[in-house]
């Protein structure tokens, strides 16, 4: 899944975040074309520490700081669970996305394809 | 089946027959009302089960519905000159139920003989219906002509007018047939108010995750 979301991704690299929200549990991103949406734990880090996460009460403030940035590459967020995204941001930032509930945690909109986390069926996570 | 229903909203099993099909009987249950409601229920059958013992539906029967709720079932009638309405067996007359601006569950009221089904649709007070099949979903937006787009893990998503999203999602891992509904951006949207839901009062955490998952998705039978 997250391979050919990679795939998908790839010609719309830097993706520029114009629009970053949460309302807990609902975080939001979205820029030219695209969206992403989730209701799944998620933690932004920063050379390998953790920066801020969705459960800082700052979080809907401190989102605001990934408005303006790329979304520069996407890998799997775990090697033991595949099917969650971590996206690498253009400041060198991770946000991590944690899905702990098998029914949409998270989505990626595009013009022509639709995106939907399936972490409990082993077919969405390779 | 009992289906699992938002937070306000009744879960139902039906009666559902190839006679006497009807549709349009609506249950109306407010959000306040409903836990009231459910409750006197409860109270009802409680206290009338010893004495009633077997269940004696009268002849107008044409649905029997069990409540998604911890208790004993509660059956749920239609009759003759009363409309629809929820009846405790034994009851003389239908228990008022009051309608209000919140949620109404509507049932499409069925028939004597049975093959468990869940609700044919859900609808809002204001007329705002769901239905629950995928199979008359996916044709009543295809026969309205709405853009679509495949969906991974495999779904298909529709585009309303107003811009929000459908997806009909097929049964992937422990995630089960459904309707997700969500806004343009992909966030989830109550399908009866087109908006985020707020969490009450006093729930948070993985309970309002869970209500908000509720209240945003629909169950769909085939």
């Amino acid at each position: 899944m997250i391979e050919e979301l990679r795939i998908a991704l790839s010609s719309m690299f830097p993706m520029i975040i114009r629009e970053a929200t949460f309302a807990d549990p609902t975080l939001t991103l979205a820029g030219d074309g695209w969206s992403f949406s989730s209701v799944s734990a998620w933690r932004v880090t920063s050379e390998g520490a953790l920066a801020f996460g969705w459960s800082d009460t700052a979080a809907p403030d401190r989102i605001w700081e990934l408005c303006g940035q790329g979304i520069v590459s996407v890998a799997p967020q775990s090697s033991l669970m595949a099917g969650d995204p971590a996206f690498e941001l253009s400041s060198g930032q991770w946000l991590e996305i944690f899905s702990d509930h098998p029914t949409d945690p998270w989505s990626v909109q595009l013009p022509s394809m639709t995106f939907v986390g399936s972490p409990s069926d082993p077919s969405q996570v390779t | 089946m009992a289906t699992s229903g938002a937070p306000g909203l009744v879960s139902a099993t039906h009666a559902s027959g190839a006679t006497a099909r009807r549709l349009g009987a609506i249950l109306a249950v407010s959000l306040s009302a409903t836990l009231a409601l459910l409750l006197t229920l409860a109270g009802i059958v409680v206290g009338l089960a010893p004495a009633f013992g077997t269940q004696t539906q009268p002849p107008t029967t044409v649905a029997s519905y069990s409540y998604d709720w911890p208790g004993p079932l509660v059956n749920v009638w239609e009759t003759d000159g009363t409309g629809s309405g929820i009846s405790a067996p034994g009851l003389e007359r239908p228990l008022a139920v009051e309608a209000s601006p919140a949620l109404i569950v509507g049932f499409g009221v069925a028939a004597e003989t049975a093959t468990a089904v869940g609700p044919d649709f859900i609808a809002s007070s204001d007329g705002v219906i769901v239905g629950t099949s995928r199979s008359r979903m996916v044709q009543g937006f295809e026969d309205a002509g709405l853009p679509s787009v495949p969906t991974r893990a495999p779904g298909t998503q529709y585009t309303l007018p107003d811009g929000s999203l459908v997806r009909v999602m097929e049964p992937s891992g422990q995630a089960p047939l459904r309707a997700s509904f969500t806004d343009s951006y992909g966030n989830p949207v109550n399908p009866f108010t087109g908006k985020q839901p707020q969490p009450p009062p006093g729930v948070g955490g993985a309970a309002w995750r869970q209500m908000m998952r509720d209240l945003t998705h629909v169950e769909l039978g085939p």
